[in-house]
């Protein structure tokens, strides 16, 4: 008896060893290589740490963040932000809700349409900006030469000030539009058939079945992947990096591509710490409603 | 008067041929049943009918009007189906109310037949719940409730007890027997339960691989099978079916051990159609132990119903009977089985199609 | 029927708006030199396949001919991107999987939170975690070094592979291990023997996933890196020829880089909803 209890207890110590061998490997690299750098740049938002210049680290308080919270462009580059990802967004789950709608019944072909279609989201945004600004050139761009088939004049994707933003914003929209539609399609296919069944049944109109049953049984998967956009579009870089480096003058300035030009160009890191700490508070706040969305989708 | 009437419909699911041909007229206010074994065409059938599956040939009518091409939302049936198909995100209230809704009837009307239906079926209290929460007979009840609250020409049901217990399928079974002497409103059901058929139908329509092989009431059916597939397929057990070949010269029937059985009745009927080979169909419950019984056999096994038993005795080798007895017998006891010939039925061998007595046609 | 017409003909416009600038960019690879900016645009046109001879450093002297500067940096960079993302999916995926185990099969204090805090992770913005990386790096002395992006993308990679892979060991059932366990086996054993076979293609659509992040990854391949250990992504956008921008060679260095992404693609088709949501979508 006594011998028993001592074999379990072997074997529950074993359970444990493996379970600690299996969890602290991970949760020990991401305490390192996220936890730790995160406070470390806490610590150097307050100084006027600069990675270029080797003069002495000195302690300023407050002073990084104010001069951020007061610098009127820093607004202005939010609020850009903000503008691309209400535009790109917003169309994107337009255009992917409406996608999935046209691709819910299957034909023949369903499965290599479908797929082709994600391709987009699946490359890197550096190609994908590489060759769309190619597509945007406004000499021999293949853009403007299809837009010019229909009588359009030679327009400046990506050097008219009033454009470019837009221009960007619509190659985000080419890229994420297949995201919207895949997550809305799996949505649309997981409702049974039957209720569509049952409602022709109940004699109900097009109009009706839309609003009653589509609508309400996929809104938790449509919030869930727009989320999932806002974030990515808020921290969007590599777009405007590749497309316009910000220009032209600053129109398409975001805040990463100003975070970017702060810390790498100008090589002001306390400053560029304060400023990324501001972000990371919102991208926190962002990914908290996120966080609790997933919970709510899997829980249901 | 007739309700329903379907011309020739057939159903082809590319190489599969669902439903070969059916012509049926249903009978306003009856309850009527089809009943086969699964994959017999019965749900494509129902679904025809609904206007969820169309026909590939063949016409469809309902209350006398043509709706072979009519969509499902215009043609004012209700429709239970096998898995309820409740809409998980509204509540009981709102699922019953969900076809009045879509026909934007005012709020109180709404709300007045609602609570009937609800109080009909005894789920008053449980209007604010969701679907996942019921069990499956509330389910069941919510489902007919959508159905019932409409008021539509036909109630067509799917295999609707199928997901629940053996217990509570025997309440809704009384419960929508009872329902429908209420409201008496057209409806065809579809199960491959034969109790249900039995305990509800006023029509039973035996169906089998795509055709229709009987059409009766319960009681026609089960004692007059029109074949012997429906003589094998209706009873538990089935009919008994043996073989037997007419001897002209002795004028009797024999089994193939060489026992004949010299029936007038039945001598008469078969040597009218000229053949040879037949076949002899008895329930169990018309063949009975007597010393001085026609067929001789011996017992192989026993199976106690509580009040009787239940035999399967060996008239030739390899060849079973069964035979409800009170009788008590042990295995491996010879016994002679005697017949009751106004309760059998004789089948031509070739066709499986059931012989009719001289007594039948007058 | 014209319902389906109409629904045909937007399928088609949609297909085309997502395809056509990829075929341009594959087209325009194998273009000769002034068909390239051609006006109107070429759609037929005669094939070369000088862009990636130029890309590659075949020919030199053919491609020279041609007025391309010096030697393309393309070929050591590729290599880079397919060490640098190989052994972060091996590293991310290894560790992913055995956590991925203990949060399934264990009872973990605080599991709810250890997962949203390690998902939480993978949301924080690149540039944000970025600035504190080149700063450490630059103490560290891993700037440009393989083994500094490796670490980044592993780490960039584990909440996820955290997350996806616990989905799929999620719907392992229990039972298989434990009779596993009263067959004699330890649970070790009956992890490696029992789930890990039945978790193969999680495995595998996982890695793909993994390997396509690190693949694609342009940040931190930008600002940690400079010449030894950089990855195709900051590289393709720098290929400058004698006439400005050299769109040929660059169509071609996409063309390549794109392709195995296309692939996987279709490989983990099945996967992408799930992958894209961190398992949250189960199909
Ligand atoms: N949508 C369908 N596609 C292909 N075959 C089908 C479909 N529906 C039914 N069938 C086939 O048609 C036959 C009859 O099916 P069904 O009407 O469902 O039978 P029952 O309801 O009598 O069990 C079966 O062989 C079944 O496999
Ligand atoms: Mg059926």
């Amino acid at each position: 008896m006594k011998k028993d209890t001592g074999g379990m207890y072997q074997k529950a110590l074993a359970e444990y060893r493996l379970k600690i061998y299996f969890l602290a490997p991970t949760l020990l690299v991401l305490i390192v290589m996220n936890v730790f750098p995160l406070i470390w740049s806490l610590g150097l938002s307050f100084t006027n740490y600069s990675s270029l210049m080797s003069k002495r680290i000195a302690w300023v308080g407050f002073t990084n963040y104010s001069r951020i919270l007061s610098d009127p462009f820093i607004w202005k580059y939010f609020q850009t932000t903000a503008r691309f990802v209400i535009i790109a967004v917003g169309i994107e789950f337009l255009l992917g809700f409406g996608l999935a709608l046209l691709l819910k019944e299957q034909f023949r072909g369903w499965g290599l349409v479908t797929t082709l279609i994600l391709i987009p989201m699946m490359l890197s945004p550096v190609v994908v900006g590489l060759f769309w600004t190619f597509i945007m050139d406004a000499n021999f761009g293949l853009l403007n030469f299809l837009l010019g088939l229909l009588g359009f004049k030679k327009i400046l994707w990506l050097t008219n000030p009033h454009l470019a933003l837009y221009s960007v914003a619509m190659v985000d929209i080419w890229m994420w539009t297949p995201f919207i539609m895949l997550i809305s399609l799996t949505g649309l296919l997981a409702i049974p058939q039957s209720l569509y069944e049952a409602a022709d049944i109940d004699m109900a109109s097009w109009w009706f079945k839309f609003r009653k049953i589509t609508l309400p049984l996929v809104s938790p998967l449509l919030v869930l992947a727009v989320l999932f956009r806002v974030i990515d579009a808020f921290k969007m870089f590599d777009l405007v990096f590749i497309m316009t480096g910000g220009g032209p003058g600053d129109v398409t300035e975001t805040i990463s591509m100003s975070l970017y030009r702060l810390a790498f160009n100008k090589f002001k890191t306390g400053e560029s710490c304060a400023m990324a700490y501001i972000i990371l508070i919102l991208i926190i706040a962002l990914s908290n409603l996120l966080i609790r969305w997933i919970h709510r989708t899997k829980t249901a | 008067m007739e309700r329903v009437r379907v011309e020739k419909l057939w159903k082809k699911f590319g190489e599969v041929e669902a439903v070969r041909g059916i012509d049926l007229a249903v009978e306003e206010g009856k309850f009527t049943v089809f009943l086969g074994p699964s994959g017999c065409g019965k749900t494509t059938t129902l679904r025809m009918i609904a206007g969820l599956e169309k026909p590939t040939s063949g016409d469809i009518f309902i209350a006398g009007k043509k709706v072979t091409h009519l969509h499902a939302s215009r043609r004012n049936i209700a429709f239970v189906f096998q898995n309820y198909a409740l809409y998980p995100h509204l509540n009981v209230f709102e699922n019953i109310a969900f076809p009045l809704e879509a026909q934007k009837y005012p709020r109180q009307e709404v709300q007045a037949r609602v609570q009937q239906v609800a109080k009909i079926l005894g789920i008053e209290h449980l209007l604010s719940w969701r679907p996942h929460r019921l069990s499956s007979g509330d389910m069941q009840k919510v489902a007919l409730g959508r159905a019932m609250v409409r008021r539509p020409q036909v109630f067509l049901m799917d295999e609707p007890l199928s997901g629940l217990d053996a217990k509570h399928r025997e309440e809704m079974r009384a419960e929508l027997k009872r329902l429908h002497i209420e409201i008496q409103a057209t409806t065809i059901y579809v199960t491959h339960d034969q109790i249900e058929a039995m305990s509800m139908a006023d029509t039973i329509v035996v169906m089998n691989q795509g055709l229709i092989q009987q059409i009766g009431s319960p009681r026609e059916i089960y004692l007059w099978p029109e074949n012997t597939f429906v003589a094998h397929f209706i009873g538990s057990p089935g009919m008994n079916v043996i073989p037997f070949t007419y001897d002209a010269l002795r004028r009797a029937l024999c089994l193939e051990t060489g026992t004949c059985l010299y029936h007038e009745e039945a001598v008469r009927l078969v040597e009218k159609t000229g053949k040879e080979k037949f076949l002899l169909g008895v329930r169990p419950e018309f063949l009975s132990f007597t010393e001085n019984g026609d067929i001789p056999g011996r017992i192989v096994s026993v199976e106690p119903l509580g009040y009787k038993n239940l035999y399967a005795v060996e008239i030739a080798p390899q060849r079973m009977v069964r035979v409800e007895d009170l009788e008590k017998q042990s295995p491996g006891a010879p016994v002679r089985l005697a017949i009751r010939w106004d309760r059998a039925c004789l089948f031509d061998a070739q066709s499986g199609k059931r012989l009719r007595w001289e007594r039948e046609n007058g | 029927m014209t319902r389906r017409i109409v629904k045909g003909i937007l399928i088609g416009a949609a297909l085309l708006f997502f395809l056509v600038p990829i075929y341009w960019i594959v087209a325009t690879s194998f273009k000769q030199w002034p068909d390239i900016f051609a006006i109107p645009p070429k759609f037929i046109f005669q094939s070369t396949m000088l862009h990636y001879k130029a890309l590659f450093n075949l020919d030199l002297e053919e491609v020279a001919k041609f007025g391309q500067a010096g030697k393309s940096l393309f070929p050591p960079r590729f290599v880079n991107s397919i060490i640098i993302a190989g052994v972060s999916t091996l590293l991310s995926v290894t560790l992913g999987t055995f956590s991925a185990y203990a949060f399934s099969r264990f009872r973990v204090k605080g599991e709810g939170d250890l997962l949203f805090f390690i998902l939480s992770t993978r949301m924080l913005p690149p540039i944000v975690v970025g600035i504190p990386f080149f700063v450490l790096y630059r103490t560290l002395g891993l700037i440009d070094t393989h083994v500094g992006l490796i670490l980044i993308y592993m780490t960039f990679n584990l909440s996820f592979a955290v997350w996806l892979m616990k989905g799929f060991i999620d719907e392992i059932p229990k039972e298989f291990e434990e009779a596993a366990m009263v067959d004699g086996y330890t649970r070790w054993e009956s992890f490696v023997k029992v789930v890990l076979p039945q978790a193969l293609s999680g495995i595998a659509a996982t890695a793909v996933f993994c390997l396509i992040t690190a693949w694609n990854e342009f940040f931190f391949a930008l600002i940690l890196t400079s010449e030894r250990a950089r990855t195709a992504p900051p590289s393709i956008a720098a290929v400058q020829g004698t006439s400005g921008i050299n769109w040929g060679q660059i169509a071609a260095g996409v063309t390549v880089f794109l392709f195995p992404v296309v692939i996987f693609t279709f490989l983990v088709r099945r996967y992408l909803a799930r992958g894209l949501t961190f398992g949250v979508i189960k199909r």
